[in-house]
Formats: C-alpha cells, sequence, structure tokens
C-alpha cells in the first residue's frame, strides 16, 4: 500500500524527563492508522507538530514521498485536525465557525455555505448549526471539531481522541463518521485509548510508550509478533492431582495453573497455535472426569498492549 | 471541493487570507458583550464630562465655550488618572485577541487551518485599527454634539479629524501593548491589572526621572509615558501654533515641576513617541506570536 506520511525519528524536549524521543510512524494512504499509547506518552505532542502548533527539535516527516514542512500552509492544507475537546469561540454558531474557517481557507462564500451545511448534517449537528457553541454539549462540540477537521476535503486526517469522554450516542456517530472516512478512502490519524474502537477500526496501529516507538505495523502482525502464547481456560466438574500432571506432560503445553479451585478451573498456556481441546477431552475422559467447557482465551490488541508497555 | 489546494499553493504572505481573519475577528468582536460595554461606556463617560463642565465651569469660560467638544475629548485622555481611560479601551477590546484564544484553546483550530501566524496576528491588529478608529471618530463626534447640546454652537471641528486620530493612535499603543503582553504571558484572567500595574509604573518612574533630571523633549518618546502629551498639545497647537505650552509633572507636595516648550514641538516629539512605541509593541508582538507553542 502506498505511504502517504513517513515520520522518522521525531524529537520534541519540554525538559530532561518529558517529551519524545523517537516516534517513527508510517501511515498508509486510504488507511484509518491507530496511535496508542498510554498518557503522557507523547500522542498529542506528536499531533501538534504535524499541525505546526509545536516545534519539533530533531526528526523529519514526509508526505507523499515528498518532505512535509508544518509551517507551510501549503502542506498543511492537506490535513485536517481535530482534537479531544475542541475550543471554539462561544459566541459563535457551529454555522458560523465553519463558514468563518472555510473562508480563511479560501472557499468562496456560497460554496463554503453548502459545505458547511453537508458537514453539519454528516456529523449530526444541523439542528444545531444556529445555536451557539458556549451552549453545545461536550459531545456537541467533539462532533463539531470533526466537521472542523474536514473543512476543504483534506486527504488526511488527524483525530486526538475523538471519542474521549462522549455519550454512547456521540460515539456511536464518531465511529460512523470513522466508517465514512475509510469508505471514502480518507487517510486518518486515530488517537484513543478505546484500544478495542481501534482493533475494530484500524488496519495498522503504531504503539508508543515514554516518547519512544515500541512496535509498528498491521493489528494481525502485532498480535503475532508480540504474543508468542496461547491460552485456554478448562472447567472440570472435578481436578485430580494425577490428571493435571497428565495435562502438564502434553506435549507444547508451557505452564499449568489453577484458577479456582472451588470450579475446578484452570489455565493453560502453550507456546504454539496448537489446538490442544482434544487431549484436555481425552484426559479428562481416562481419569473419570467430565470436561465442562475448554475455551481459547481470546487475544486481543488491548492484552497485546498492557504486554508491551509492561514489558 | 478540491479548489481548496488550489487556491492555497502560494505559501507567502495573503492579504486575502488577512482579510479573512479580520472578519473572524470583526464577528467575534461584535458578539462580545465587551464591545457594547465599551461603546456604552464611552457615552456615559462623554455625557457625565460634558455635565461636569456645564456645571461647574460658566458658560463663556474657555471650557465652557465653542471649544469644549475638544476639553471634553482631552479630559478623558490626559493626566495621571483620566490617561487611564485608553489603556481600559484599549486592554478591554484587545485582551480577548490573543491572550484570551491562547488561554482558552480557541487559537488550536485557528492554527491549524491553513493560515500563517502573520496573517493571524497582522489580520487581528489590523481589525483593531478599524475598530478603534471607529470608536475614536464616534468619541469626538459624540463630544461635538453633546456639546452643542450644552453650550451651542462649537468652532474649529476641522481639528476633530486630527483629535480623532491622535486618539487613535493613544489608543493603538495600548491594544498593541496587550497585544504584545498577550503572546508574552498567553493568560487572559490578570491581563487588566498588569497591564494597570505597567502603566502606572512607568509612569511614576518617569516622573522621578523628571524630577531629578528636568523635563527634556526626548521624554515623550518613553513608552505608554509620552502618549500624555499627545491630545493636549494638539489641543494647544491648534489654539495658537506657534505658542507654548507647559508641561508640568507631579507626585505630590515638594515633587513637581515643569517647563514650558513649544506645543508643536512637544506635538511632534508625542506622535513620534507615540507611533514608535505602536510599532514597537507591535513587532515585539509578533516576534513572540511566533515563537508561540501549544503545549498540553
Amino acid at each position: 500500500m502506498t505511504e502517504l506520511m513517513k515520520i522518522i525519528h521525531l524529537q520534541k524536549y519540554y525538559d530532561l524527563n518529558s517529551g519524545i524521543t523517537d516516534i517513527n510512524i508510517h501511515i498508509s494512504k486510504g488507511t484509518i492508522h491507530g496511535f496508542l499509547g498510554l498518557n503522557g506518552s507523547g500522542k498529542t505532542t506528536t499531533m501538534k507538530i504535524i499541525m505546526g502548533l509545536l516545534k519539533r527539535d530533531g526528526g523529519s516527516i514526509e508526505y507523499n514521498n515528498l518532505p512535509y514542512e508544518p509551517s507551510s500552509i501549503k502542506d498543511r492544507a492537506n490535513i485536517g485536525f481535530a482534537t479531544d475537546l475542541p475550543y471554539f469561540p462561544p459566541y459563535l454558531t457551529g454555522n458560523e465557525i465553519l463558514i468563518l474557517y472555510g473562508r480563511i481557507r479560501r472557499i468562496s462564500k456560497s460554496e463554503i455555505t453548502k459545505e458547511s451545511l453537508n458537514l453539519l448534517k454528516l456529523v449530526n449537528l444541523e439542528e444545531s448549526r444556529n445555536k451557539k457553541i458556549g451552549k453545545y454539549s461536550r459531545g456537541m462540540l467533539s462532533r463539531l471539531g470533526i466537521a472542523v477537521s474536514l473543512i476543504g476535503d483534506p486527504d488526511m486526517i488527524i483525530l486526538d481522541e475523538p471519542t474521549a469522554g462522549l455519550d454512547p450516542v456521540s460515539s456511536s456517530t464518531v465511529r460512523n463518521l470513522l466508517v465514512e472516512m475509510k469508505k471514502n478512502e480518507k487517510t486518518v490519524l486515530l488517537s484513543s485509548h478505546l484500544l478495542g474502537e481501534v482493533q475494530d477500526m484500524c488496519q495498522n496501529v503504531t504503539i508508543i510508550h515514554k516518547g519512544k516507538t515500541l512496535m509498528e505495523g498491521s493489528i494481525k502482525d502485532i498480535m503475532m509478533n508480540s504474543n508468542n502464547t496461547y491460552s485456554y481456560i478448562a472447567e472440570f466438574n472435578n481436578l485430580p492431582p494425577k490428571m493435571l500432571l497428565e495435562i502438564k506432560g502434553l506435549k507444547g503445553i508451557d505452564e499449568v495453573n489453577v484458577i479456582d479451585e472451588k470450579n475446578n478451573s484452570i489455565k493453560l498456556k502453550t507456546s504454539m497455535d496448537i489446538d490442544i481441546r482434544a487431549d484436555i477431552a481425552r484426559i479428562a475422559l481416562k481419569n473419570g472426569v467430565i470436561m465442562l467447557s475448554c475455551t481459547q482465551d481470546e487475544l486481543s490488541l488491548e492484552k497485546v498492549f498492557l504486554k508491551l508497555i509492561s514489558d | 471541493m478540491r479548489i481548496v489546494t488550489t487556491m492555497l499553493d502560494k505559501n507567502s504572505f495573503s492579504f486575502n487570507r488577512m482579510w479573512s481573519i479580520i472578519n473572524y475577528e470583526l464577528r467575534g468582536d461584535l458578539r462580545r458583550k465587551k464591545v457594547l460595554f465599551v461603546i456604552s461606556f464611552v457615552f456615559v463617560v462623554i455625557v457625565l464630562v460634558g455635565v461636569f463642565f456645564r456645571v461647574f465651569f460658566p458658560k463663556g469660560s474657555i471650557v465652557g465655550s465653542e471649544y469644549l467638544w475638544s476639553e471634553m475629548v482631552l479630559v478623558l485622555t490626559n493626566g495621571f488618572i483620566s490617561g487611564i481611560f485608553p489603556m481600559i479601551l484599549g486592554g478591554i477590546i484587545s485582551v480577548d485577541s490573543i491572550a484570551w484564544e491562547i488561554d482558552k484553546g480557541t487559537i488550536i483550530p485557528l492554527l491549524s487551518q491553513p493560515v500563517k501566524k502573520s496573517e493571524i496576528y497582522f489580520g487581528k491588529i489590523t481589525e483593531k485599527l478599524l475598530l478603534v478608529s471607529a470608536i475614536s471618530m464616534l468619541l469626538v463626534i459624540l463630544s461635538i454634539f453633546i456639546a452643542i447640546m450644552l453650550v451651542g454652537g462649537q468652532k474649529h471641528l476641522i481639528w476633530a479629524i486630527p483629535t480623532a486620530l491622535c486618539l487613535m493612535l493613544e489608543i493603538m499603543v495600548f491594544v498593541s501593548f496587550t497585544f504584545m503582553m498577550g503572546a508574552l504571558i498567553k493568560q487572559s484572567g490578570f491581563m487588566m491589572l498588569i497591564l494597570t500595574g505597567i502603566y502606572f509604573s512607568i509612569l511614576i518612574g518617569s516622573v522621578f526621572v523628571m524630577l531629578k533630571q528636568g523635563f527634556h523633549l526626548w521624554m515623550t518618546l518613553i513608552p505608554l509615558e509620552g502618549i500624555n502629551n499627545l491630545l493636549v498639545s494638539l489641543q494647544h497647537f491648534f489654539l495658537d501654533p506657534n505658542g507654548k505650552m507647559f508641561v508640568n509633572y507631579n507626585l505630590g507636595p515638594g515633587m513637581s515641576g515643569g517647563a514650558w516648550f513649544p506645543a508643536s514641538e512637544l506635538l511632534l516629539y508625542s506622535f513620534i513617541g507615540a507611533s514608535i512605541s505602536a510599532f514597537v509593541f507591535t513587532i515585539i508582538g509578533y516576534i513572540l506570536f511566533l515563537r508561540l507553542e501549544i503545549r498540553g
């Protein structure tokens, strides 16, 4: 897939203990790229550097294989940006703010008036278009921020935690918008703490920690590379020690732990992607024990992320 | 929609984009209750000053005469306490432009648009120049109108234009100072308090220097201090172009002094001093704004 933006060895120092020291991101054209990290890991700093709100201390950014300069308005015109809780002048209406920003982008008045209505419709704010922004809820502000980031139909949109603190309805609207962007082959850099959301939406992710990129790539590859153990949870009607020893002796089993003695449950870890359920059932049968259930503990981005940052 | 990128191809300063910022700023100023407050304040002060003159100065005296309109403008802008009026006016209308926008975060979506910082900064200050010009004109016109109502026909009305111009310059010195301070401290909460503190510190400091060294014309070039002589020297100049005026300074008993100077010279120096102040504050503010980083 063609690369739209490449960030190499990006650096920004606030003081000795904070900032970013080595951020690398490769964003493919037409994809939603997840950007993950704990609070203070450097996600917002990276995004602000791209938008020219902060100056970088080192590293380079390329856009469409050409050097990207955040202070260049020509470069920045291709990118829309929305923060988690965007602030707009409270005395203006949603419609006015879109028109004013559109005019700054030199879109003709008639064109931006039309575009403003479409964008407000898209983010479900059509009915509140003439309401003063000071009276908007957090969800409405967040959606207005996304509408602002879409003015002028930029190729790439940077969204910094767009669903943070939103109610389920607003979150769903934002997720639908992301689906719509994906359909329209927009490139999105999405920072979020909701890892399930990222797993569902994004093709690729970059995981950063303490100002450094820990891992980057497709979600599938990251899960494969970061986790070489597979877990199963099995429940029996009885748990004789002899059966436990036999299970421990099975080929490929690395670890067996009793997780609930009362319910006779065990957790098994294997180093290979093999289905051990039939073997467990056979051992149980041999020991006169009934296996009530045996399920593979599903691997999630959240687990991979937590493992990566704890290592 | 692709028209956008083609129109943004040029990376140089664009007056069109600056015009959009002027519109953005003007829309904000018209919506903010502060501007309405300022205009109402100007109106009330003018009426009060006019009534004060009518009551305490009989018709036919200097300030109760056909020059009343210029006295009314002058009393608002000249002297230790009344000189604070242009500062309050300039500060109130411009504190929201830079300091408030940074403080409240509304500058982020604005800076994220494809617009240069220079276009934002000069767009905002140009809008203030237009607004201050309108307020100055309004103040002078109101003075003339109220003076006619109080004491009858007024003379030398042609001087209304330079009077409004000097008033505008005085207020613009404080506007540019507020812009500079906004880009420096990035907080709007205590801005008026800080402005007042700096203004009085400079004023008191200047008087101490004058008490020690005597008054020299170059002292009108001291930022914020020199503008106090602008309108008073203009008034003296239009009453008598070759006349002299007495510049006095005092901080209380035994701490006063003064000297006679040709009004034309004082006017020229004050005008140059105020212009330099406005220019220097604007440029320093612009440099600080260029270096602005949005953290947090």
